[in-house]
């Protein structure tokens, strides 16, 4: 149980984390390998069936822009942030400084 | 390595939406390649069938999977759950102790008594389906109006000294939601029964029991009331105080059953014998229903009287 408890409440803090991440990521062109890749070399691991489906939330929302082109020989969906998306990131990180200042006077 | 890569992605594929499926499906065979690929790579070898397979674990059932691709839905949300969680245990328990009552007394009294207790046991079982079903609709459409309307974001703290029904004053005193509950489960049983969606099985007593024609004039006043008697305890189970226009109804309306239960009782023949399946004495059989259903009026207009009663205590006392 307390293990399954503390599975539950890590995955609570890193659902917000993983957002801010990814959009503060794709300020440079990715595609989705290549940015499961660095977030993994920066710490942050993600596995594929939450990274995608949490890109293309992302695109829907108007936070991403993506297209399809052709490296090394085969199709690639390259995604990267979108000029709202650069605003909201602004926004997102101002209030994750805030998160931050105010957790570290805490504990 | 391509066949079970292929067959992944098939399966994934049945469950995205049209539009969008093969355009996920080429982003993660692209993934997938990649993975695979570097993976070669590291080893200088092709990956097994195992190797590929726990890639894909690592990706996930394609269900799941495709399940993240989708809008976030939900029947009943986050707000309105508990509230309906509470709702259903207690009306199952309800319909469970009724029931359950209903089976002993078939296990007691009937000739065949456990071909008698298993068909009470069916009825009650889909009667409960049925009940459970409406109470999920019910809760769906409060979750749906208040996500539309944001009816609970627009709670007022000052509405439960000056709310809706209240006029003025301050409430009377708090409700037990297990009381409201058990309300509104007797009158669904009620209003089921009355308009025969539940039909307690006789055969086993020898004969098929039918409330007569007598019963026709009670019909609407009692549907109608029973309606009434719901929303005023929808109100309740919301907003779960007393307050003097909401006393009052419920005085109004538990005079109004007073007068049913009354008339009902001073009406003679309400129960009749629509067949008889193997009875000896069919009379008997009516006379006892006759006389059950006359007592249980009986009681159910003691009752009633007491809480009229009772409401009047209240709004005397104010």
């Amino acid at each position: 149980m307390p293990s399954e408890l503390i599975d539950k409440l890590r995955l609570e803090l890193r659902r917000g984390s993983l957002t801010v991440a990814v959009l503060a990521q794709l300020r440079a062109e990715h595609y989705g390998y290549t940015l499961r890749k660095a977030l993994a070399e920066l710490g942050l691991e993600i596995d594929e069936g939450t990274l995608y489906p949490l890109l293309r939330r992302l695109e829907s929302q108007g936070l991403l822009t993506s297209e399809w082109r052709e490296e090394d020989k085969r199709e690639k969906r390259f995604y990267r942030l979108s000029p709202e998306g650069r605003t909201i990131l602004k926004q997102l990180l101002d209030e994750w400084r805030a998160l931050n200042r105010a957790l570290d006077n805490i504990v | 390595m391509s066949t079970l890569v292929d067959h992944y992605l098939l399966q994934l594929k049945t469950f995205l939406p049209a539009k969008q499926r093969d355009d996920i499906a080429a982003e993660l065979r692209e993934s997938i390649s990649s993975a695979v690929e570097e993976r070669e790579r590291e080893l200088g070898r092709l990956l097994t069938d195992d190797e590929v397979n726990g890639l894909l674990r690592g990706f996930g059932h394609p269900m799941v999977v495709a399940g993240r691709y989708l809008p976030m839905q939900q029947l009943i949300g986050p707000d309105v759950f508990p509230l309906y969680w509470y709702v259903m245990q207690a009306v199952l328990i309800v319909i469970a102790v009724v029931g359950g009552l209903m089976v002993g007394i078939a296990l007691l009294t009937a000739p065949r008594a456990m071909q008698a207790a298993l068909q009470v046991a069916v009825t009650f079982w889909w009667f409960a389906l049925q009940v459970a079903a409406c109470v999920t609709l019910s809760f769906a459409a409060l979750d749906y109006c208040n996500a539309r309307f944001s009816f609970l974001d627009k709670f007022d703290a000052r509405d439960v000294s000056a709310g809706v029904w209240s006029v003025r004053g301050a409430p009377l005193s708090a409700i037990p939601r297990a009381d409201t509950v058990f309300e509104i489960a007797t009158t669904v049983i009620l209003l089921f029964w009355w308009v025969e969606w539940l039909v307690f099985p006789s055969a086993w007593l020898g004969v098929v029991l039918r409330l007569s024609p007598a019963i026709e004039a009670f019909f609407y006043p009692v549907v109608a009331l029973c309606i009434v008697e719901l929303m005023r305890l929808g109100v309740d189970l919301v907003r779960p105080y007393r307050t003097v226009p909401r006393v009052a109804l419920r005085l109004v309306l538990n005079l109004a059953w007073l007068t049913v239960f009354v008339l009902a009782y001073r009406t003679e023949g309400l129960v009749e014998i629509a067949e008889i399946v193997r009875s000896e004495n069919p009379e008997r059989v009516l006379w006892m229903a006759q006389v059950s259903m006359s007592i249980a009026l009986f009681g159910c207009a003691s009752v009633t009287a007491i809480l009229a009663a009772t409401d009047v205590v209240r709004l005397v006392r104010r």
